[in-house]
């Protein structure tokens, strides 16, 4: 990049089960309203605050068409540029660095957000297969992602334990976290005796139902230095499509993760990840894919997920972390998990993620997936600037 | 079948299927509709208003979007109030509140409420012939008997026409 985008402020809601005293207006406003606090700027357009909004969201899980319209007013979009991500909050932040370094904008504010309680999510998610084939069949993501883990453990040979280790770690992880919904202090027997959902999941290999918001905002590099005393630069970006039937897929291959990811280190010159990056922030939807998209980052070789966690490499204080914030296991909403990724490495990088910091932490990536069994992957590499 | 020079078909022989779509939601309506429909309930209309331009809201939210502020004062306004703009709807439309098939006709109007003069509440007008609708006419909500009332914009009937003194 020729020019730098950085990250001006963060701000996270915390993340619950059910947040049934808000209305979607009401969630929208809190993170907003507090990172206005936080950045001391404002929905100005004379080039001294905040000249644009984005935010990340979906009609479905909202019960609304074009459902940014619950927020509008929240995120400075009353009479001011305003657009919608329609999924995840990873993908917004990459709009709003592709709208910065355009040159049209210099500051942008982003807000993503979901109330998964207010609506069967499953059925939300069949909405995401074609009408006339998967859906009529019953294919939800969760079923889904069951057919990329029993592929998975066929291939490779991964076992129910070494998964369960992904959720021991993250659910721990998530006891320092202080937005964190489900932090629990569990063992692998624990993953092994929750109820099975599809197998081979169990209950607590996927990610809770949750309800929350977060925002950033990011600026150039000009107005960044000016605006804050630990900057964090997006060093490189990338995102990729995978075919959207599951059939014209390599489910234990995500190979739409490898490729984003690549264009993501090109452009940040990392040559390689497990050397270069501190800390890795993951979009975990089940415990299975921790590893698959472990194997897909290039943090280990194919097939080799299991071992990784195995060996500690993914803890907070091992060779590659892994979500030290305690992941998507942990619960942290739809549409939000990919943006709550890139603020919890931020926060890494500015050295503010308390009990889950990784000292020294320097370069951070942040990921984010939508689609069933991760079928687009939006990648962001970031770096301290201070 | 009947095939046209440039091969399409011209009767209703195409391939289709029916593709259901039922989504329920049980939406939280938090501090600012939970006040505004439970004063429906109440037969009021509460509505409020920015502390900064002084606007209201209708329905009330929880930010002025123009000034970006919490809203505040809540007030009660109405029920009388004055038709801005209105029409009447002859073609069936789907209301997902029923949900099904409205019967038409039926009338709705922008209403200017008493005590709020610079924002309209949207609902229907009694009044279903057009040569007696004009732009200016006084009315007033119509509230469902205190018993039947849900807590829901379906609360108020409708409004209908009054006459006032000069």
């Amino acid at each position: 990049m020729g020019k730098r985008v950085g990250i001006v402020a963060v701000y996270q809601t915390k993340y619950e089960e059910s947040k049934p005293y808000l209305h979607i207006h009401d969630l929208a406003y809190e993170p907003i309203k507090e990172i206005l606090k936080i950045s001391g700027l404002k929905f100005v357009g004379d080039g001294t605050g905040i000249d644009a909004a984005i935010g990340a969201s979906q009609d479905h899980w909202d019960g609304y068409a074009i459902s940014s319209k619950l927020y509008q007013d929240q995120i400075g979009g009353h009479l001011r540029p305003e657009s919608r991500v329609r999924g995840d909050g990873a993908v917004a932040v990459f709009y709003a660095a592709m709208s910065i370094l355009s040159g049209h904008y210099d500051t942008i504010i982003v807000l993503a957000l979901a109330k998964e309680s207010q609506v069967d999510g499953r059925l939300v998610e069949s909405f995401g297969f074609e009408p006339n084939y998967t859906r009529m069949l019953g294919l939800d993501f969760l079923s889904a992602a069951a057919l990329q883990a029993q592929n998975y453990i066929d291939k490779y040979g991964i076992s129910p334990e070494q998964a369960a280790l992904v959720v021991v770690k993250n659910r721990r992880n998530a006891r320092f976290n202080p937005v964190a919904q489900a932090p629990a202090d569990i063992e692998v027997q624990d993953v092994l005796n929750s109820p099975m959902l599809s197998s081979p999941l169990r209950e607590l290999d996927t990610k809770p139902t949750s309800e929350g918001a977060c925002t950033l905002i990011l600026s150039t590099e000009e107005k960044v230095k000016k605006w804050t005393s630990k900057p964090v630069w997006i060093e490189g970006v990338g995102s990729c499509y995978d075919s959207s039937f599951l059939g014209d897929r390599e489910l234990a291959e995500p190979r739409s993760l490898t490729s984003a990811a690549l264009q993501a280190y090109r452009m940040a010159g990392i040559s390689d990840p497990k050397k270069e990056i501190d800390v890795f922030e993951l979009s975990e939807y089940t415990s299975y894919q921790e590893l698959l998209w472990a194997e897909g980052l290039g943090l280990c070789e194919k097939g080799d997920g299991g071992k990784l966690v195995q060996s500690g490499a993914t803890e907070i204080g091992g060779e590659v972390p892994i979500n030290p914030s305690g992941g998507l296991l942990s619960g942290v909403p739809v549409n939000v998990a990919g943006a709550d990724r890139v603020i919890e490495a931020v926060l890494q990088l500015r050295g503010e993620a308390q009990g889950c910091q990784v000292e020294g932490a320097k370069v951070a990536l942040a990921h984010g997936t939508m689609g069933p069994c991760g079928q687009f992957h939006q990648i962001i590499v970031l770096r301290r600037g201070y | 079948m009947i095939e046209r020079a440039d091969g399409l078909r011209v009767d209703d022989s195409y391939y289709y299927i029916t593709i259901p779509l039922h989504l329920e939601y049980k939406w939280a309506q938090g501090h600012y509709f939970e006040t505004f429909l439970k004063g429906l309930k109440q037969g009021k209309i509460l509505i409020n208003q920015c502390p900064s331009c002084g606007r209201h809201q209708i329905p009330p939210i929880n930010v002025c979007g123009r000034c970006h502020v919490e809203m505040g004062e809540w007030k009660e306004v109405g029920p009388r109030g004055t038709v801005f703009a209105f029409n009447i709807v002859v073609d069936p439309v789907y209301d997902s509140g029923i949900p099904g098939m409205r019967e038409v006709p039926y009338t709705v109007a922008h209403i200017i409420l008493d005590g709020a003069p610079d924002v309209t509440i949207y609902h229907e007008l009694e009044e279903q012939d057009l040569s007696k609708l004009k732009v200016g006419m006084r009315v007033e909500a119509v509230f469902k008997p205190e018993k039947e009332r849900e807590g829901l914009l379906s609360d108020i009937i409708y409004f209908r026409t009054v006459t006032e003194p000069e």
